[in-house]
């Protein structure tokens, strides 16, 4: 496998060789909500959606990631970091063409402003840090998106750097999942849709759809597909807001 | 593997200030002030604002027809503003990478949080100084209560002097107490309704941080 930077040298410099324990324990590091990332300003639909009287208990926040999940996750943004991370372990650092086409994929194929922006800046907030933390082929990639006006949509740009850390492709699974997750409850919380104690129940019960979309394979870039209306519509509608708490 | 250690580590942007303090404190009104002062002194600048729930901020810097429009740009929080000034300040980051591309001449980069509470701080990776912005009306017993904003920023700044005898705060003790918490780092005074004690702040900023430029 090949590796950029391994993940030991992202949490403190350790022997590259430990394994599974180093692997795990920076796959919770990148993935923890303490991780910069710039996650807490978006609530993927939910403010508008709650604005408009669409979502307003527990119950209806379980739908919302839910539809995340099966409708947009599953079909598009997990197959996109699949791709990023498999071109680099088979071509390391030589996959950056292919790294920057699924971009142009992505950027193509992202249907609301609301969400390709959201993608295109937590993209790039995960290339700077991680190109801060001194992983090289994120500071390629930042290069890129600097100079020459590339995307550098969130997936991709998963997959390539989990990819370079050495992480496998299931860890990169739970750790997009269980992000992507964990933002939405933050938000409900913060807009008073749940209390603290309910978040945690809907992250625990959003955990089988989780795994059962896991447990497939990802379909082909050809096939990339995303089906949440509601969803798309409440990004729509939240461009146009002049007061919000959430960037979408 | 460190930063350091990179061979591409990112060329030097803009020097980036901090304006922090509490919610009416007089941080806009404060940038409001330093702008046209720094555009004087021939500084190109640009000003970047966080906002909770709306952009007004950020609309009133752009409508004060100090600075071109394009040169402010909103941050959404998502959260209590200090979250996207310390713990998680890469959106902010972002935004100051954008204007450093957009003026590849900028030098300083205004940062003006949203109103928050005595304990909000910048993360040191965000800004070269920062200043706290406090304010008589908000009491006399700020200092004393040692919130992280008034013991750790670079320079703190206490606003409406005017307004202390109308609301029976002891400015003497107010800064007396500043001073002693603060053990020795520099307080300002200041009226930005009027601009008093502004230069002064300008002069600091200067110092501190454009002193290579």
């Amino acid at each position: 496998m090949r590796t950029d930077a391994p993940v030991s040298d992202a949490v403190g410099g350790w022997p590259a060789d430990s394994g599974d324990a180093l692997s795990m324990l920076g796959m919770l590091q990148f993935a923890d909500s303490f991780f910069p990332s710039g996650a807490t300003s978006f609530s993927w639909g939910l403010e508008s959606l709650k604005l408009d009287g669409r979502v307003g208990n527990a119950e209806q926040v379980f739908e919302v990631l839910c539809a995340h999940i099966e409708q947009r996750w599953a079909g598009f943004d997990r197959p996109l970091m699949h791709a990023a991370r498999e071109a680099w372990v088979q071509r390391g650092a030589a996959a950056l063409n292919e790294a920057l086409e699924l971009d142009r994929v992505c950027e193509a194929m992202n249907l609301s402003r609301g969400w390709r922006d959201a993608s295109r800046r937590l993209g790039f907030t995960q290339l700077r840090v991680h190109a801060d933390l001194g992983l090289g082929i994120a500071q390629v990639y930042l290069d890129q998106v600097r100079a020459a006006g590339m995307p550098g949509h969130l997936p991709v740009v998963q997959g390539l750097i989990w990819g370079a850390y050495g992480l496998g492709a299931e860890g990169c699974d739970a750790m997009a999942a269980s992000g992507l997750c964990t933002t939405v409850v933050g938000a409900a919380l913060r807009l008073g849709l749940i209390g603290h104690t309910e978040g945690q129940r809907l992250l625990a019960r959003t955990r089988p759809l989780v795994a059962r979309v896991m447990a497939m394979p990802p379909c082909g870039v050809d096939a990339l597909w995303s089906g949440a209306p509601l969803l798309d519509v409440a990004a729509m509608r939240h461009e146009a807001r002049a007061g919000r708490l959430f960037a979408n | 593997m460190s930063a350091q250690l990179n061979p591409h580590a990112r060329p030097r942007g803009a020097a980036r200030v901090g304006i922090g303090g509490p919610v009416g404190s007089g941080k806009t009104a404060l940038l409001e002030q330093l702008i046209p002062r720094f555009m004087a002194r021939g500084t190109d600048i640009a000003v970047i604002t966080n906002d909770l729930v709306t952009a007004e901020d950020a609309e009133r810097v752009r409508r004060s027809g100090l600075i071109a429009p394009e040169r402010v740009l909103a941050v959404e929080t998502g959260a209590c503003p200090h979250t996207a000034i310390r713990e998680d300040p890469t959106l902010n980051l972002a935004a100051a990478d954008e204007l450093d591309r957009a003026y590849p001449g900028l030098e300083l980069i205004l940062i003006e949080s949203g109103g928050d509470n005595l304990a909000s701080s910048f993360s040191l990776d965000l800004v070269d100084y920062w200043l706290f912005v406090i304010d008589v009306a908000g009491g006399d017993d700020i200092p004393r209560k040692r919130g992280l904003g008034v013991l750790q920023c670079d320079l703190l700044v206490i606003n409406k002097v005017d307004l202390a005898p109308h609301v029976r705060v002891n400015l003497d003790r107010m800064v007396s107490e500043a001073h002693e918490v603060r053990l020795g780092r520099p307080t300002l005074l200041t009226n930005c309704a009027h601009g008093d004690g502004v230069d002064a702040v300008v002069e600091r900023i200067a110092q501190e941080v454009l002193f290579d430029r």
